[in-house]
């Protein structure tokens, strides 16, 4: 069933949908534990449960987006997109999830950068896909002792490669090598991505699928002092030379 | 009523565990990784630990080695409540529950809460 | 009482009384040993950090007329330490230890010293694969014990051949051609090298060589079964 692009890597990958199986426990786990507490004490969190719900659907729209996208990337179409208007809807996106993980989101979308070239809906999806997986593990990787406002930067900045729109956040740095680590060991570890998450870190892995498939690359990336993941777009010359 | 550290990842999760624990008379302690759990433990001497072996960084089983090294922790119960099926340990079951001083281990997709707070009070009951 | 001084790897520890524990450990020259350490569970233990599992350690002991003897000092020596970060790799290593367990009695063979040495070394390097490493496991224990598999002719006693497709008797541990065959000279090639002297670091170069286990895992995990662990 695994399609291989040029380089033989699989992007219709049983791997994948394995890590997206393992994500979509947890959300399934927290509803059914919050219903049994909210039976217990006699109310329930429907607000709590409802965040969990739209967020495991939205991982498997991202999953089956990606997927769709990969098998036919000439359906893909091409458009001109502001990633700062993209960064706004993936933040109302993630409301939601944020508040019930504790975090802070936060828009830095200062400066003026033209419109890229882009799928915007792959685009968001990819971002969205991130963000969640992001929120899950903030509070995981919170040090002892620290009580600190965990927060989530969504921020698009310029680089001498293009634009730059990613998601940042005042934690342990994540490299390039180790996101590549986590590639490879996806089908051989259960947890690829150890030192960012505890979970399969399908949603990564998802936003990587989508950005793929749009001939796009997820990197580490920085942000003022801050570290996280992010992808380079190209700012769309025709419309600016108008 | 016990002292009981929870070392679990996952906020939403935590949240809802200690919530019921909670109503069940106990009191408890949530560190979202090791090092917190470590601390957590240093702070306030557990009775109980609910330990998820999947964490960030260092796994529930790094834990575990560090927190049974500590001579003054060695006979508190652990109950290990994980996400990683217990199935898949097989033969290793034994070395491990042998090696780290754990009876029990619950697949937490499988275990609702009542199970988690009866086996909580079985642990409790049992002599040290 | 003779002191004697060896190396050790740890295959088992159990508590006994208030701070001692015995340890079975596997040693080069000494065999499988079990030893008191007194004390071990105290703070202040000087022998509490030379004992610990997925570690090789220097020890020295006093073999008592008895069962156990008595654990007099340990030193460090390496500590894979990285293969508890892993669920699944620390589970395999645990299966290893029981495996080797099982599979040797109380004398092995240096030999099986070196080989949990090595698998401990594969599992420490988290981007050589845990399918390989169970796998080249299974076969050295298969072939210590003196039931490697004919790789080389057929149960017709004919040279393999490239070109042939073949099943694989359990009884003969040998190929038999069959046209409609499992196993061809891919996998032949697979198993002379999970059987040979090659650690899994060197296995885990050889390009194809993982595409191949998961057809290659039922056959030899039934040769293990049948020969090991019954």
């Amino acid at each position: 069933m695994a399609r291989e692009e040029a380089g033989g890597t699989p992007i219709l990958s049983q791997r994948l949908l394995l890590s997206v199986a393992e994500e979509l426990k947890l959300p399934l786990l927290q509803i059914a534990r919050q219903a049994e507490q909210g039976q217990m004490a006699g109310k329930t969190d429907l607000a709590a449960i409802r965040a969990t719900a739209d967020s495991a659907l939205k991982l498997l729209d991202n999953y089956v987006l990606g997927v769709r996208l990969a098998l036919e990337p000439e359906q893909m179409a091409i458009e001109s997109v502001s990633v700062s208007s993209v960064l706004y809807d993936t933040g109302q996106q993630l409301d939601a999830l944020a508040k019930s993980y504790g975090v802070e989101l936060e828009l830095s979308i200062a400066g003026r950068y033209g419109p890229v070239l882009a799928h915007r809906q792959g685009l968001q999806a990819a971002l969205v896909s991130l963000g969640a997986a992001l929120i899950e593990a903030l509070p995981a990787q919170a040090a002892a002792g620290t009580g600190s406002q965990l927060r989530l930067h969504l921020a698009t900045h310029r680089s001498r490669y293009g634009i730059v729109a990613g998601l940042y956040a005042d934690t342990k740095q994540v490299s390039n090598e180790a996101l590549q680590r986590g590639r490879e060991l996806q089908s051989h570890s259960r947890q690829p991505l150890m030192n960012l998450t505890h979970t399969s870190g399908a949603g990564i892995f998802v936003a990587d699928t989508i950005l793929k498939a749009m001939k796009l690359d997820l990197r580490a990336s920085r942000h003022h002092r801050l570290y996280g993941l992010g992808t380079v777009l190209q700012p769309n010359h025709q419309l600016q030379l108008v | 009523m016990a002292q009981i550290l929870l070392v679990e990842p996952d906020r939403l999760l935590a949240e809802t565990y200690s919530q019921a624990l909670t109503g069940a008379g106990h009191k408890v302690m949530i560190a979202p990784g090791a090092q917190a759990a470590i601390s957590a433990a240093d702070t306030a001497r557990p009775d109980l630990v609910i330990l998820e072996l999947q964490l960030v960084e260092h796994s529930g089983i790094e834990f575990l080695y560090e927190f049974r090294s500590y001579p003054e922790w060695q006979d508190i119960p652990v109950l290990i409540h994980s996400g990683v099926p217990a199935g898949e340990f097989t033969d290793s079951w034994q070395i491990m529950g042998q090696e780290l001083g754990v009876d029990v281990y619950l697949y937490k997709p499988r275990t609702s809460l009542s199970q988690l707070i009866s086996t909580v009070r079985d642990q409790l009951s049992v002599p040290a | 009482m003779k002191q004697i001084i060896t190396k050790g790897i740890v295959l088992s520890r159990t508590d006994y009384g208030e701070a001692d524990r015995i340890l079975t450990l596997l040693t080069p020259d000494q065999g499988k040993l079990r030893l008191m350490a007194r004390g071990v569970r105290r703070a202040k233990s000087k022998l509490a950090g030379g004992i610990e599992l997925f570690s090789v350690s220097d020890i020295s002991y006093m073999q008592s007329r008895g069962e156990i003897g008595t654990l007099v000092s340990s030193r460090l020596i390496t500590h894979y330490g990285t293969i508890v970060k892993d669920i699944g790799r620390v589970q395999l290593g645990y299966e290893l230890i029981k495996m080797l367990n099982r599979a040797t009695e109380d004398q092995p063979e240096p030999e099986y010293f070196e080989l949990l040495q090595q698998a401990f070394e594969a599992l420490d390097e988290t981007t050589i694969d845990q399918d390989l490493i169970r796998l080249w496991f299974e076969s050295r224990l298969l072939r210590l014990a003196g039931h490697s598999p004919n790789l080389h002719t057929d149960i017709n006693d004919e040279k393999l051949r490239a070109d042939a497709a073949y099943d694989f008797d359990f009884d003969a541990m040998a190929f038999s051609p069959r046209p409609e065959g499992h196993f061809n000279a891919g996998h032949i090639k697979t198993l002379r090298l999970l059987f040979s002297h090659h650690p899994p670091r060197a296995l885990a170069q050889v390009d194809g060589l993982t595409a191949l286990l998961p057809e290659l895992a039922p056959a030899v995990r039934a040769m293990f079964t049948a020969h090991i662990r019954p």
